[in-house]
């Protein structure tokens, strides 16, 4: 145990769960999207975001794309898969009977896992590049350059998807779906449209998330992050582009700082912890809409 | 179809019987969540929590306190029970697919915490050592193959019982419309607390009954997602909301997945699993029971 | 139905059954040459799941002795039959798959246990069903010292692990007494990592202070471990932990600037990947491994040529520790046959008792007593030690203990981050 705790310290764990927080930000950015507008909990969200992490980590492995490029590619066929999960399964599901679409997806992340292990085994898998042996160092802090460049992109992204909502047409249609689907179909809107489309962005950003993953952990097909993806978008709040980013990096400063007083081990139990009582206090979230 | 299961003992292999028992334990554990999640409407993907809590205690109480089967597996039982109530105050409060991801949290956390707290539950590599039902009866897999079959049927009854009675109703009308339940002066809080902890007790049972068979439980397996998605997909398979459906789907599907699909696809019998569920969401959501029972009223007409 | 139809079917009917009696009848016949019964063995392994690596790894070993032993004509003309069953990385799966090799498939020895959490229950299963069965990716202590009649460990056991460790720092800290401070870390998901850990701080209690930080697999996040580390400024850090994990504290110490004055490694430090990954930066590293390709065993230099060749890829510890675990059925075997006995479960485990005999893994002979091992185990092998290594010219050199090392370590080792 520590018993001196220097400020320089303090302030490299504190750094390293904001970083961290982006990641998870970004984690929980796309499984909200999909829960804000169609009210659909997306339990394959953590096998479409590790499928995007072994496309990338192939066209690493094989054509020396680096992740930060190979992401497109991940995003684009990623969203495609999602979208076709969308418009052929989850879609009549849940138009039949939401509840059923809880376990249809539960069904799709298991067969998601189960193509993956089979396609390419279950040895763990990650890309240790370059960008993440070095930091920059500001006073007795070290910033680590890889994950500097993932929090930068991550929040980048989380900002063009927002503003993209916010400001074009199709994003405004989507808005507009989400607050009230009828009203939305009145107006002309083709919600069916409306619902692939964003499926689709959420899928992508899972894949996005995918490729800075893999860079960092240990991939592998039962990799999926889905619980702290649910715990994130909990704690925040579903279906807020705030909520997000404060619920990751609340997760991400917690299970920093939390090294410090119980054992490493315990780390995923207060994640678990806080997700619980979130949802026994405070079950929108910081910033959700009931 | 009981003459069946009784009989058979007599004209198998070991091995087999093993395979079967196993098929009924997860066939205890389906009829138990169906009695939460299918009367009455309230799914939880973390009952693995009830089923390794029942079989924790058990083994603990055995290995480390000496205690016989007898009391242990009660005991069990009963903790499952305590763990139920005690998540099921704050959390009906949750909207349905929140409470069953807040199952799902408590069946990791309670895994991490087994995993973690090595002086009470022997870490990572589990408990060993188990006693078996009873030192007369031993080790014998036939023996012990009658009391897992025999706790099962009574299960099987108590499920039907429950169907049948009004508590029955109450939960199905809160399967229905829990708002109109409400409405009509049924206490849903209390009903669903009462099937919650029904179905947790039961579960305990069978994961007490579990560690006992066994004689040997490790916390990757009891609180794993295999205990909380095989009940599931099971009864979906067999029909959920039928008495009958949990016991057909568990033992179909488990005898299915021994029998024809590990020899023809070997390592693809998970993936079978997803593409059940997926299946009979998409075309059966009744399960082959329900879809039974719709065929039967319909010839009858 | 017509009746030319019913002919046809009648004909199709009477021609499946006399051909397939026809062929079960000649495939029964003995053939020109006189077949003597084979032996089957079962290899139980994790060949799916998160084991996945390491479970083929140790039943590619199998394979290859089996492979070897064959094409040299069997044991005493008998060929092996192997049947090789996955586990799928869960332990009832291991467990059932144990049971159905010795039930139904009539085995008479078991290899397996890639994880204690296999091994146990899959132990149990072999005990009660009174087949002799081989733990060969196991560690763990009080599997063995139960008194377990039917189970035996050809490959060292966690104190195994830990005392050549411990030896080494001891011996270090006399010739450098400024050696004061340790980190060490092990992994919480595997008891027996546990266990070593236990040993090593028991040993070294007295003369180093010790700063513990244990941390599950998986753990991707180790910096904030890292950071902690740093500002404690240990002279010597320890690993017990799989080959990610090490990889991901090495790289943390090298980019926050962790110089400790030695690190010593267990478990993943001592995979082949770890060298190619690191490159030039691993050098001067030590770890340990229950067998390197410079140990000097008989045999050694052979087998990792020859496995090289036939399999494709360079072995390293674990294909060894199943190999050698074969290499004990099949002398046991041997002797058996040599004295005129029956091949029976029974008679192959007290044949096992007696062996002593050197494989590239080292020299394997069991413990029959309590008394005969340190910590009280039985059917232990006696001779099974970790061996300490350093990187040395980007290759695993064995260097402690004394009778396995090759060349002298490097101190102070001139880390080159």
């Amino acid at each position: 145990m520590i018993n001196i705790i220097s400020l320089p310290f303090l302030l490299n764990i504190i750094l390293s769960g904001i970083l961290l927080g982006g990641l998870y930000a970004l984690i929980a950015f796309g499984l909200s999207l999909v829960f804000g507008v169609m009210g659909i909990i997306n339990i394959a969200h953590g096998e479409l975001l590790i499928m995007g992490s072994y496309i990338a980590y192939w066209l690493f492995r094989i054509l020396g794309i680096h992740p930060f490029l190979g992401l497109i590619v991940a995003a684009v066929s990623v969203g495609l898969i999602g979208l076709l999960m969308q418009r052929f399964l989850i879609q009549p599901v849940f138009e039949k009977n939401p509840f059923n679409t809880l376990i249809l997806c539960f069904g799709l992340s298991i067969i998601l896992q189960n193509v993956m292990l089979y396609a390419w085994g279950g040895w763990y898998r990650t890309l240790l590049l370059p960008e993440f042996s070095s930091s920059i160092w500001i006073g007795g802090v070290s910033i680590n350059m890889g994950w500097l460049l993932i929090f930068i992109f991550s929040l980048l992204i989380m900002f063009i998807v927002y503003l993209w909502l916010r400001k074009t047409t199709l994003g405004t249609a989507i808005r507009a779906a989400a607050q009230d689907r009828d009203a939305a179909s009145l107006m002309g809107i083709n919600v069916r449209l409306i619902y692939m489309l964003t499926f689709f962005i959420g899928a992508a950003l899972a894949a996005v998330c995918g490729s800075f993953y893999v860079c960092i952990y240990d991939v592998h097909p039962w990799a999926g992050p889905t619980v702290k993806a649910f715990i994130i978008t909990v704690i925040g709040g579903a279906g807020s582009f705030s909520g997000a980013l404060l619920g990751g990096v609340i997760l991400g400063l917690t299970e920093s700082l939390s090294t410090l007083i119980i054992p490493a081990a315990y780390k995923d139990v207060i994640g678990l912890l806080m997700f619980i009582i979130v949802l026994l206090i405070r079950p929108q979230g910081l910033f959700g809409r009931g | 179809m009981a003459t069946i299961a009784f009989l058979l003992p007599f004209i198998t292999l070991e091995y087999h019987l093993y395979v079967l028992s196993t098929a009924f334990i997860i066939a205890g554990v389906s009829i138990a969540w169906n009695i939460m999640g299918g009367f009455c409407g309230q799914v939880s993907f973390g009952h693995a929590a009830f089923f390794g809590v029942g079989a924790y205690v058990s083994a603990i109480l055995s290995v480390d306190w000496n205690l016989p089967p007898i009391l242990t597996v009660p005991i069990g039982t009963v903790a499952a029970l305590i763990l139920a109530g005690a998540i099921g105050i704050p959390c009906f409060r949750l909207r349905g697919a929140y409470f069953a991801l807040a199952m799902l949290a408590i069946a990791e956390i309670l895994r991490l915490v087994c995993i973690n707290w090595v002086e009470v539950t022997h870490g990572p590599a589990g408990v060993y050592g188990i006693p078996p039902f009873s030192q007369v009866i031993g080790t014998s897999r036939r023996a012990n193959y009658f009391i897992v079959l025999i706790i099962l049927m009574v299960t099987v009854y108590i499920s039907y019982l429950i169907s049948k009675s009004r508590y029955g109703l109450a939960f199905r009308s809160i399967l229905n419309d829990e708002l109109s339940a409400e409405v009509s002066g049924v206490n849903t809080f209390k009903m669903k607390m009462l099937a919650c902890i029904i179905s947790a007790a039961l579960t305990g049972l069978f994961g007490a009954i579990y560690a006992h068979y066994m004689y040997y439980i490790d916390p990757q397996t009891v609180f794993g997602i295999k205990y909380s998605l095989l009940p599931i997909a099971t009864t979906l398979f067999g029909g959920i909301n039928t008495v009958a459906g949990p016991l057909l789907g568990a033992v179909s599907l488990i005898l299915l997945d021994e029998y024809v699909f590990r020899p023809i696809f070997p390592g693809l019998h998970e993936f079978i699993y997803g593409a059940v569920l997926l299946i009979v969401i998409l075309f059966m959501p009744n399960g082959i029971a329900g879809s039974l029972k719709s065929i039967w009223s319909i010839k009858r007409k | 139905m017509k009746i030319i139809h019913k002919i046809i079917i009648a004909v199709v009917l009477a021609v499946i059954v006399i051909a397939g009696s026809l062929y079960y009848y000649f495939s029964s016949l003995p053939t020109a040459a006189p077949k003597k019964a084979p032996i089957k063995i079962a290899a139980v392994f994790s060949l799916t799941g998160a084991n996945a690596r390491h479970g083929t790894s140790t039943c590619d070993g199998v394979r290859y002795y089996v492979e070897k032993i064959n094409f040299e004509g069997g044991i005493r003309g008998h060929l092996i039959d192997l049947v090789v069953y996955d586990d799928k990385s869960d332990p009832s799966v291991g467990a059932s798959m144990v049971e159905k090799a010795i039930s139904v498939d009539n085995v008479v020895a078991v290899i397996g246990g890639y994880g204690t959490a296999i091994a146990v229950p899959e132990a149990e299963v072999a005990e009660r069903l009174k087949c002799p069965y081989f733990a060969a990716g196991s560690i763990d202590i009080k599997l063995f010292q139960r008194g377990y009649k039917w189970i035996f460990r050809a490959i060292p056991d966690s104190y195994g692990y830990a005392k050549p460790m411990f030896e080494f720092l001891q011996r270090l800290q006399k010739e450098d007494p400024g050696l004061k401070k340790m980190w060490i870390t092990a992994t919480t998901t595997s008891s027996a990592a546990l266990e070593q850990e236990k040993f090593i701080i028991n040993a070294l209690n007295a003369t180093f202070q010790i700063m513990v930080e244990n941390f599950p697999t998986g753990t991707a996040d180790v910096r904030p471990m890292v950071i902690k580390m740093r500002e404690f400024n240990p002279d010597v850090v320890v690993f017990i932990q799989y080959y990610t994990e090490t990889v991901l504290l090495l790289k943390s110490m090298m980019e926050l600037g962790v110089r400790p004055k030695l690190v010593l490694g267990s478990w993943g430090m001592g995979e082949a990947e770890l060298i190619k990954e690191l490159g030039g930066k691993a050098e001067y590293l030590f770890g340990g491994a229950g067998w390197t390709p410079t140990a000097a065993y008989p045999g050694t230099q052979e087998f990792f040529e020859d496995f090289k060749r036939k399999f494709g890829y360079a072995p390293d510890y674990h294909q060894l520790y199943g190999g050698a675990s074969l290499l004990a059925v099949k002398a046991a075997i041997e002797n058996l046959i040599d004295a005129g006995k029956e091949l029976t479960r029974e008679n192959l485990r007290d044949a096992l008792e007696k062996i002593d005999i050197w494989t590239p893994l080292g020299r394997v002979k069991f413990s029959l007593k309590p008394e005969e091992h340190p910590l009280g185990e039985v059917h232990q092998n006696i001779y099974a030690e970790y061996i300490i290594f350093q990187v040395l010219n980007g290759t695993q050199v064995a260097v402690w203990p004394p009778e396995a090392a090759a060349v002298k370590y490097v101190y102070p080792p001139p880390l080159r981050w």
